[in-house]
């Protein structure tokens, strides 16, 4: 019987450019706050402060949302880890990106209705979605409960760990992006991934 | 269906199982109240007062009218005082009557509802309750509750003296604090709290009916009412012991004797009050007359003396309101009076500036339904219903009490953090207070025709009657005032000095005096040593328990001394010698025994008079082991005694055994917050060589107290 | 023997001679203060005696208000005026009690002692001085305030700035001291600046108004230039009223608030805002440059390795065409 299986569902494509859209915001606003100056960089600090923390909780609710659609809509699946064999499949994945590719040797783990993530990106979405992600929105609220947050942390005020650890997870999520949008490139063309985001991509399977 | 088949159903086993806990339950919520009665003594049975009487229609308003009349004419009276011309003065007084403004408000309002409710006869808290079976009371909060004003009374320590919860400002010797942390908590209060003024305690001493052969009878036999339940306000033939005991409440009889009069109603004849015997025992009678209920209102200065003249100015007190209780001892069976106030703390309004200015008590005593408070800081075991809610001359006062334009008011000021308001402006109390009390040797008496004990001395001086001690609102088990000196060198220790020695030259004087005279009829008494035990009662402790003492002062008193904020308190110091139970003695005295007061007013044999009240059957119990385990285990713990040896101090031959008559092993401190006078203390009262305060005493550095009592302003 | 000059010559007299005569002038000097001291205390003791009582102090009989004139011993000597006599400010009617009217019309002038004295550096009080005349405090009742409205010379302490009591703490004391006439929810009616209105609801504009009242001392925005100018306060339209004036690496709290820290740092570490990180975190401000770095870095070198790997494969892909 075949089986015909949407691996971006309308949902997961509408939360992950509103996610970019969001994303882009705040790296451009919360680089204003971070390294503000009287003559503003990029954007002034007050309209940069309304825009950070109004696209902030966009982003949250957008997080939730998606973990909410990910156990709704069955997506979750993708991010079950198996650990078997985990550390032969990313370094087989990684060869791949390290010589592999340049050979024009074929995806390893194509996608599947089970796992549409190759090893690599799937620890790393894991890592993204279950760890920084949580982290970034907890201590970005922080800021707006700061009574909530500790008083003294190793003897220094409570709210300097939560900013310190605001930043930190702020720049590695830039970093992350700046891959996950290269390696976007590395589809079966260029673009061929960016359509599939766009407009979704069927897969039909026998099973 | 038969039984058989019912149960033999299977799941109907239930509901037999349900039944037999039912049963269970009904016997034991029958038998089990009973069970306690026969097991303490006591005996509960329906009341009935001899004044309690319906009133015709006629006569109702015939002492509507009377009333009425009598409270407007009294307010005439009081108004016209000043009028010098008797006729004149008569002439204002009728002026005043037949004024419509001076009083159109009717004074009784319940003549009127009473009245109209067709209530021709006063029934006690039966009819009271008809209307009032709840009522509102702000709480602590402001909060506006509703409550039932049964069990708002019942639960009141004015009918159950005493309490099982927290709130005592009272530390044991053992260093807990009562009912506090790391305690069982035990029903502790004036209901068991053995105490060297009255010389017995609530379950011996409640109604006793003495023969007395007066001076006027010429040999004839009158009869005394004596007891504590002359002003206590239940009414049955023994305390509230019920809510002592685990898992019970006070009986419905019981509640039927509470005397709501007596606090409510300004024209409470105490005349009323004395022992009454029928067949079930002795008991106090009450006031249940329709004159006393129609006049029913809030409690008044008046009312509250009724029982609390006792102690405050005392029974021999004079110039008291009219119906106060000194004045008016009983119809029949007059009720003794009681020579040596316990504190002489005189609340007149020629002694005290608040009762001149015509202040009610609950005015200060604020009131929360009918539980009044008393304060958060108190010295005694007197249980308390309202812990934490204030009662202090600060509420008014503000912190910066002295206010007349003076150069000296800021000064005056600034000794408020140190010293409390009572410790200038109490300068005196009355010259009958009781400082030491002889219970084991009576002295007859001509006047009274009965026996009584001997005050070996009275004083209400400073110095004599009156002590300075430091306190922060706490007191030890047995009533010393706690407290340490904010800046002092250490030496503050008033239980091995200020409380445990009398040494002022002119006291020890007079005790010797009384000794002397004690001889006369006690030639066994050897009168050096008499005074040395009466003036030093340390002087009787073995030297491992004075070393024990003094371990336990430090250890267990001292970080308790040292608590929150002391300031400097008056105290009425007082002590007595009574009979001791030696098999439960501590460092700080042992267990003392009551007397039963028939054989001692009448025969003056003291040690027969403790005899006899030790048969009392709840006396048995505290020497049996369950109430050993229940409470008094814990209660000796406090005491300054490891664990309650339950050996019943009468041997085998019927006479006291293990039983010496000693003086409490240091003096009790009270408590003295009335009387308060206007004009306060000089500056050179204390700050002299030689003044009322001694400095050094008080803990103070050398330095300080060398600077204290020479302040160069005061050249 | 070497050290004693060989030939003794005038010279050598003359200078053991005043080397003597300054160290006895000196010796006696010191004696001197140490006496000066300890009378000092013995006369202060006299008036603390009755003005260590924690609760000396009248009701004014004329408003009501309670006058307090007790001195809390321990601030008193902590304070920078712990070393002085009281009779050195308050003049010989006090040397006995009572001293009831002259109490009353006891006129007292710090810049009697401050003013052009040596002991102050760079005329630090003159231009005090000058800062408050200039401002709103003088300007609107040139009369109604005085150092004292403010500044309590018994307890008074520069290392209060400099203490370890925290960021927080210090901020409290020095707003409580604005806060005690422009409270939080009055408006200062009887004030000529025509009413500043209710405070929270004028600051309203700040993000967070509650914290930023507690995290930041008043005169930080309300006034420009270093401590001295502190004094120089106008009124609120006035005010500094942009968030990068603090949020930003050159935060105006570095020279205020921060400015003992921030000097520490500077003799210390070299930079400053990594130690000032450990009191508040101030979003612009807290910043450590060796975290800035690394992020930077990190996207730096992301940038780069995803570059180089596009190239790689761009370049395998044409030489694959090729062939």
């Amino acid at each position: 019987m075949k089986v015909t299986y949407e691996l971006y569902p309308l949902w997961l494509r509408i939360w992950h450019w509103s996610n970019v859209v969001g994303f882009l915001v705040l790296i451009v606003t919360g680089v204003s706050l971070h390294f503000a100056t009287p003559d503003a960089m990029l954007i002034p600090f007050n309209s940069a402060r309304v825009l950070h923390n109004i696209f902030g909780i966009a982003l949250s609710i957008g997080w939730l949302i998606f973990l909410l659609g990910n156990f709704k809509q069955g997506n979750i699946i993708h991010y079950k880890l198996r650990l078997k064999g985990l550390l032969q499949r990313l370094i087989k994945q990684a060869m791949f990106y390290g010589v592999g590719i340049f050979k024009g040797d074929h995806h390893p783990f194509p996608s599947t209705a089970h796992c549409k993530f190759n090893p690599l990106q799937q620890v790393t979405y894991l890592f993204v979605m279950f760890v920084a992600m949580p982290g970034l929105i907890i201590s970005g609220l922080l800021f707006f409960f700061p009574q909530v947050a500790p008083e003294q942390f190793l003897d220094m005020d409570g709210l300097w760990i939560v900013g310190v650890l605001h930043y930190v997870i702020g720049v590695f999520l830039v970093a992350f992006m700046i891959g996950h949008i290269y390696l976007a490139t590395a589809g079966e063309k260029v673009t061929s991934e960016f359509k599939k985001m766009l407009f979704g991509s069927k897969l039909t399977e026998e099973r | 269906m038969n039984i058989k088949d019912f149960v033999a159903k299977g799941h109907n086993k239930k509901i037999v199982l349900l039944i037999a806990i039912g049963l269970v339950i009904g016997g034991v919520r029958h038998f089990y109240p009973s069970m306690l009665e026969s097991y303490v003594g006591v005996v509960n049975a329906p009341l009935t007062y001899s004044n309690s009487e319906p009133l015709s229609e006629r006569a109702f308003e015939n002492l509507a009218e009377t009333l009425t009349h009598e409270y407007r004419f009294n307010r005439a009276m009081a108004k016209t005082k000043d009028e010098d011309v008797a006729f004149a003065r008569r002439l204002k007084v009728d002026m005043f009557m037949n004024t419509r403004s001076f009083d159109k408000k009717a004074p009784f309002p319940h003549i009127d509802y009473f009245r109209k409710a067709g209530i021709n006869q006063y029934e006690g808290p039966e009819t009271c309750l008809g209307c009032h079976d709840v009522i509102k009371i702000a709480d602590r909060h402001g909060k506006t509750v509703e409550i039932d004003t049964l069990d708002d009374v019942v639960n009141s320590v004015h009918f159950k003296f005493q309490s099982s919860d927290s709130g005592f400002s009272t530390f044991g010797f053992d260093g807990r604090q009562v009912n506090g942390e790391g305690t069982r908590p035990i029903p502790v209060g004036k209901i068991n709290r053995a105490c060297g003024v009255p010389g017995s305690f609530t379950w011996t001493g409640w109604a006793d009916l003495v023969k007395a052969k007066p001076e006027h009878a010429h040999g004839d036999i009158e009869m005394r009412s004596e007891g504590c339940g002359q002003c206590h306000i239940g009414g049955g033939y023994h305390p509230s012991t019920e809510q002592m005991l685990p898992a019970h409440n006070a009986p419905a009889t019981a509640k039927e004797g509470i005397d709501c009069l007596i606090c409510h109603s300004p024209t409470y004849d105490m005349n009323q009050r004395y022992v009454i015997e029928d067949d079930n025992g002795k008991r106090w009678n009450q006031d249940r007359s329709m004159k006393a209920a129609l006049t029913v209102g809030q409690p008044t200065m008046e009312t509250c003396l009724f029982c609390h003249q006792h102690n405050m100015g005392g029974d021999l007190e004079k110039g008291l309101a009219k119906g106060a209780a000194p004045d008016n001892l009983g119809y029949k069976n007059k009720r003794l009076l009681h020579p040596g106030s316990k504190r002489g703390n005189s609340i007149q309004p020629a002694h005290d500036v608040h009762a001149a200015a015509g202040m009610a008590c609950t005015d200060c005593h604020r009131p929360e339904g009918h539980k009044i408070p008393r304060g958060t800081k108190g010295v005694d075991l007197v249980a308390n219903d309202l812990p934490g809610k204030v009662v202090e001359c600060e509420t008014c006062h503000t912190a910066a009490p002295h206010v007349k334009d003076n150069e000296d008011r800021a000064l005056l000021n600034g000794h408020v953090d140190r010293v409390s308001c009572e410790a200038c402006h109490i300068k005196k109390l009355r010259d009958d207070s009781v400082v030491l009390r002889d219970w084991t040797h009576p002295i007859w008496n001509e006047e009274e025709g009965v026996f009584v004990f001997k005050d070996i001395y009275q004083s209400g001086e400073v110095g004599k009657g009156i002590k300075f001690l430091w306190f922060n609102g706490n007191g030890s088990f047995l009533a010393n005032a706690l407290g340490d000196n904010p800046i002092g060198d250490g030496s503050y220790n008033p239980l091995m000095n200020q409380l445990a020695r009398i040494d002022n030259p002119e006291v020890i004087a007079e005790v010797r005096k009384s000794a002397i005279e004690l001889k006369k009829t006690y030639p066994d008494i050897d009168v050096e040593q008499y005074v040395k035990e009466a003036t030093n009662p340390l002087s009787v402790l073995s030297p491992e328990m004075l070393e024990k003492r003094k371990k336990m002062i430090e250890e267990n008193i001292r970080p308790i001394m040292e608590k929150g904020k002391s300031k400097i308190y008056p105290f009425k110091i007082f002590n007595a010698i009574m009979y001791e139970d030696m098999n439960n003695q501590g460092p700080f005295g042992a267990m003392i025994l009551p007397f039963d007061y028939p054989t001692y007013y009448e025969t003056g044999d003291s040690k027969a008079s403790v005899k006899k009240a030790i048969e009392h059957p709840i006396i048995k119990r505290m020497y049996q082991a369950p109430f050993k385990a229940y409470m008094m285990d814990e209660f000796m713990g406090y005491f300054g005694v490891d664990g309650w040896k339950a050996e019943y101090p009468v041997g085998k031959d019927g006479e006291l055994k293990n039983v010496e008559s000693h003086w409490m092993r240091q003096m009790g401190s009270l408590m003295v917050n009335h009387g308060i006078q206007k004009d306060g203390r000089s500056c050179k009262e204390c700050h002299k060589p030689d003044g009322i305060i001694d400095f050094k005493a008080l803990g103070y550095p050398k330095e300080r107290a060398a600077e204290l009592i020479n302040l160069p302003e005061l050249e | 023997m070497n050290s004693w000059p060989a030939k003794i010559t005038i010279e050598t007299v003359k200078s053991i001679f005043f080397q003597t005569l300054i160290s006895a002038i000196f010796f006696t000097f010191f004696l001197l203060l140490a006496n000066a001291g300890e009378a000092n205390s013995q006369q202060n003791g006299k008036c603390l005696r009755c003005h260590g009582m924690k609760t000396l102090g009248y009701q004014d009989t004329a408003t009501g208000n309670l006058r307090n004139l007790s001195i809390d011993l321990h601030a008193l000597a902590k304070s920078d005026h712990a070393g002085l006599a009281c009779l050195d400010c308050h003049s010989a009617g006090f040397a006995a009690y009572p001293h009831f009217s002259e109490a009353r019309n006891e006129q007292l002038e710090c810049l009697s002692c401050h003013k052009n004295s040596e002991k102050f550096p760079r005329k630090m009080f003159e231009a005090v001085e000058r800062s408050f005349t200039r401002s709103n405090h003088y300007q609107s009742a040139p009369q109604a305030l005085t150092c004292f409205s403010c500044h309590d010379p018994h307890t008074f302490s520069t290392l209060n700035g400099k203490s370890d009591a925290g960021v927080k703490s210090h901020v409290k004391r020095d707003n409580d001291i604005c806060l005690g006439c422009h409270e939080k929810s009055k408006p200062l009616d009887n004030m000529s600046s025509g009413g500043a209105g209710d405070l929270l609801k004028k600051h309203v504009w700040l993000p967070g108004v509650n914290r930023h009242l507690q995290s930041v001392r008043c005169v930080e925005c309300h006034t420009q230039g270093d401590s001295e100018r502190s004094h120089f306060i106008l009124g609120g339209e006035y005010a500094v009223k942009e968030c990068v004036a603090c949020h930003s690496r050159d935060s105006i709290l570095t020279s205020k608030l921060y400015r003992y820290r921030a000097h520490e740092e500077r003799n210390k570490v070299g930079f400053i805002h990594s130690v000032v990180m450990n009191d508040a975190y101030i979003i612009g401000m807290t910043r450590n440059q060796w975290l800035d770095w690394g992020g930077i870095g990190l996207v730096i070198l992301t940038l780069v390795g995803v570059g180089g790997h596009g190239l790689g494969r761009w370049i395998a892909r044409r030489k694959g065409q090729k062939l």
